[in-house]
Formats: C-alpha cells, structure tokens, sequence
C-alpha cells in the first residue's frame, strides 16, 4: 500500500493502520535521528516526537506531497528541538558516546569499529548544521537532492552548495584520518 | 566515484538497531494520541472537488456528450425558431442524467455508508451537483451560443432555456428528497418526459405557426429519439446494476 493512501485512509478513521506507517518509518527516522543527535536515548526521543507531531499535523499534510521527506522535515524539526533544549550540539561525555557505538557492532575487532566510528562521528560534528543535515539526509537516509530541498526547506541550488561544501570538508578531515 | 568512497567511509559510523520496546512504546502512544484526535477535513476545496469528479461515473459524462450531439446534429440547417424550441424541449431531459448519478448513492443502500465516512451525504451530492452544474454550465453556454447565432434575443433564450433546465432540476432533487432511496432512474427520466412534453405544448401555445412545424416529422424526431436513448440507457443500467454488473465505484473521501 502506498503511503498517500495509507495516510488516507488513516485519516478516514482506519486507525489500525498506523502501526504500518510506524513500522515502515520507525528505523529510518530513529538512524537519521541518532546520526543528526548523536545520542541513542535522545534520539529514541526525538523519533517517539517525529510521530506523535505527525499525528498532531496530520490534517495538514497534503496527498500530493511525498510523505518520507515530510516526515523527515518533521524529523529533522523534532531533533533540533530536543538539542536545543539539551543546551548542546555536541556530546559532552565523550565516554557515553562510545557506549553507544559499541551497541552498534560485533564483538570481534570492536575496538577498531569503534574508532573508525568515532572518527566519522567526529569528522560529521566538525561540520556546520546545515552542511551536517544535508550530508546525513544523502549518505544514510539515501534521500534524493529534491527531498533534501524540501526537509531543509531551501531550494536545489544550496542543497548542492551545501552538499559539495559538506563534502569537501569531509574528504579532508577522512584524510588526515586516513579514513579517505 | 568519489562519492561512493565517501558513502563507504561514512557508512562505518553505524547506528545500533532500535529496540523493539521503543518501538512498542512509539506505536502505543501514536495509537492513544490518534485515538485522541477527532476525523477533521483538512483538504482544500478544488483538491476535493477533483478527486470527487474521480467517483462520477464515466456513463454520466459520456451521455451529456451523446445528448447534446445528437441535438446539435439533428439541428443542422434549422432556424432560430426551432433551435430555440428544440433547445427549450430537451433541457429538461439534461438534468436527468444528473440526477441519476446523485442517486446512485442510494443503490444498494450506500447512503447509509456514506453518511458514516468523512463527508456526509448533502455535502456529497452537492459537491457532485457543483461538478455536473459547472459542465452543463457549458452545455447550455454552447446552445445558448447556437441559438444567439441565429439572431433570437440572449433574453428570450434565456428565459426559454435556462428556466425550463433549472425548474426541471429543480423538480429532481425535490423528488430526490421526497422519495429519498424509493426514487430510481424511471422516476426521473419518467418526470424528464413529461417536463419535455409540457414545454412542447407551452412552445406550440406561443407559437401557432410553429406549432404545426413541431409536429412535422422532422422536428418532433429529436426530442424523442433524446428522450428514447435516455430511457434506454437508464434501463440498461438498471438491469446490469440488478444483475450484478455494471461500474459501480464509491466514494469515501
């Protein structure tokens, strides 16, 4: 079922269906949450927050309009909210940090992982937040430069300015990383 | 290629996999907040104008087409006068196909579903009367146009073609009204008929002259032959409705 007429018919009364949507976007919406936070617990947070506002909005939402760069707008709105009020843009416990990314892999060769991880994690939070924002919408939410314009609310034009600033910012902190 | 080396860079900072509680969590209070919240409208007028015209069965416009052809051909090379009539005698019957589409709402007894959804019952047969009321608008803009070209007043002809289509509508949604899920597509092609031949006799009193050529073989073809092909494809439709076929789609939105 497509999402325009789950949104549909949820919205005729069809309530059950809701657990569908959540399904299909919880996972999406809680790694571009971590990934923009950085913070496990905010981001299961700020992901609970992405659906409940959507529910709240969800008159407004349109049917011609695509859902998943709606709801990534209503995503990305949520988390910046929820770093506002942590006061921060950066974790401050380095060592709370890692307790996370250890969650996110094997046991073997842990300690490798965990630095490449931290290196990247490092290397995207060297980034200005909107060149963050829109490198995390196109390398792990694998959105198209379209959506990106709409979650960002800018036009094509700066999404690419930003994305190839981001991008170039990146390659070389990777490289002095070696990572590149 | 540059990209793809970045993507893979990237793609080495990973996200652990959310918890199923979480998800749990986010559902059930998703679910209460849903509960919560009233069925509102929320869409624009014209957008649900547009997916209403969707629900209008295609037999509906196809016969608007069919009827005001077969008008327009059977006219050719007539005069004012009895495009004017002919025009006069055969609105009556353009409303019918409106009407029958309104009642489709109460085949099967539909209207009881339809007034638990979204919209209500009125508020769907009026958007439906907008739509069909903005296409005749044309139809009868266009034999307005006709019937101007021939030099007959835009007075006359409005008082002589819009009244009888709007007193005959009129007159359907009455009965509409009146005999809610009793009244069928006899009910109104009957009444149609019998508004046509009215006009037929109030345009015959007008005219004395023109009331021997209405009955000359010519003229008195078209709005029967009109009036035949409606009640025929009324009947059609209510034999492939009874049978079991026939299009049937309807609208919950």
């Amino acid at each position: 079922m497509k999402d325009a007429e789950l949104i549909t018919r949820i919205k005729q009364g069809e309530r059950d269906l809701l657990g569908i949507l959540i399904e299909r976007y919880y996972d999406q919406i809680f790694k571009f949450c971590y990934y923009k936070t950085g913070d496990e617990a905010l981001a299961y947070d700020c992901a609970q927050d992405t659906f409940l506002r959507m529910i709240r909005y969800m008159d407004s939402y349109i049917e011609k309009d695509r859902f998943k760069p709606y709801l990534f707008q209503i995503a990305s709105n949520a988390c910046n909210d929820g770093l506002r009020k942590r006061d921060d843009c950066f974790i401050e416990d380095e060592a709370e940090a890692k307790e996370g990314l250890t969650a996110a892999f094997d046991k073997e060769d842990i300690g490798n992982q965990i630095a490449v991880a931290d290196t990247v994690r490092t290397a995207l939070n060297a980034l200005p937040q909107m060149q963050r924002d829109v490198i995390i919408l196109r390398f792990y939410s694998d959105l198209k430069i379209n959506e990106i314009a709409k979650v960002t609310g800018v036009n094509i034009p700066t999404v690419k300015s930003r994305l190839r600033q981001g991008k170039n910012k990146l390659k070389k902190i990777l490289e002095k990383e070696g990572l590149f | 290629m540059e990209e793809q080396r970045l993507r893979k860079a990237l793609r080495q900072y990973t996200v652990p996999v959310p918890r199923p509680e979480q998800k749990a969590m986010t559902k059930l209070l998703a679910s209460k907040a849903l509960a919560n919240k009233p069925l509102t409208q929320g869409k624009p007028f014209l957008q649900r104008l547009r997916e209403l015209a969707a629900y209008i069965s295609p037999t509906t416009w196809i016969l608007q087409a069919m009827v005001l052809l077969l008008v327009l051909s059977g006219l050719t090379g007539s005069n004012g006068a009895q495009l004017f009539t002919t025009f006069s005698i055969v609105t009556p019957l353009l409303g019918i196909i409106g009407g029958c589409e309104l009642i489709r709402s109460y085949g099967h007894n539909m209207w009881e579903l339809e007034m638990s959804c979204r919209h209500n019952l009125r508020s769907i047969f009026a958007v439906k009367m907008l739509i069909l009321g903005c296409v005749d608008f044309f139809v009868l803009g266009a034999a307005i146009f006709i019937t101007g070209l021939s030099g007959t007043k835009f007075a006359l002809t409005a008082v002589m073609i819009l009244v009888p289509f709007n007193l005959s509508n009129s007159l359907y949604l009455w009965l509409i009204v009146k005999l809610r899920h009793r009244c069928t597509n006899y009910v109104l092609a009957g009444t149609g008929v019998f508004l046509s031949l009215i006009m037929l006799w109030i345009n015959g009193a007008l005219n004395q002259t023109l009331f021997a050529k209405i009955f000359s073989q010519y003229m008195v073809a078209v709005p029967i032959l009109t009036a035949s092909l409606v009640l025929l494809i009324a009947a059609a439709a209510i034999l492939l409705r009874s049978s079991g076929k026939g299009y049937n789609k309807w609208n919950y939105i």
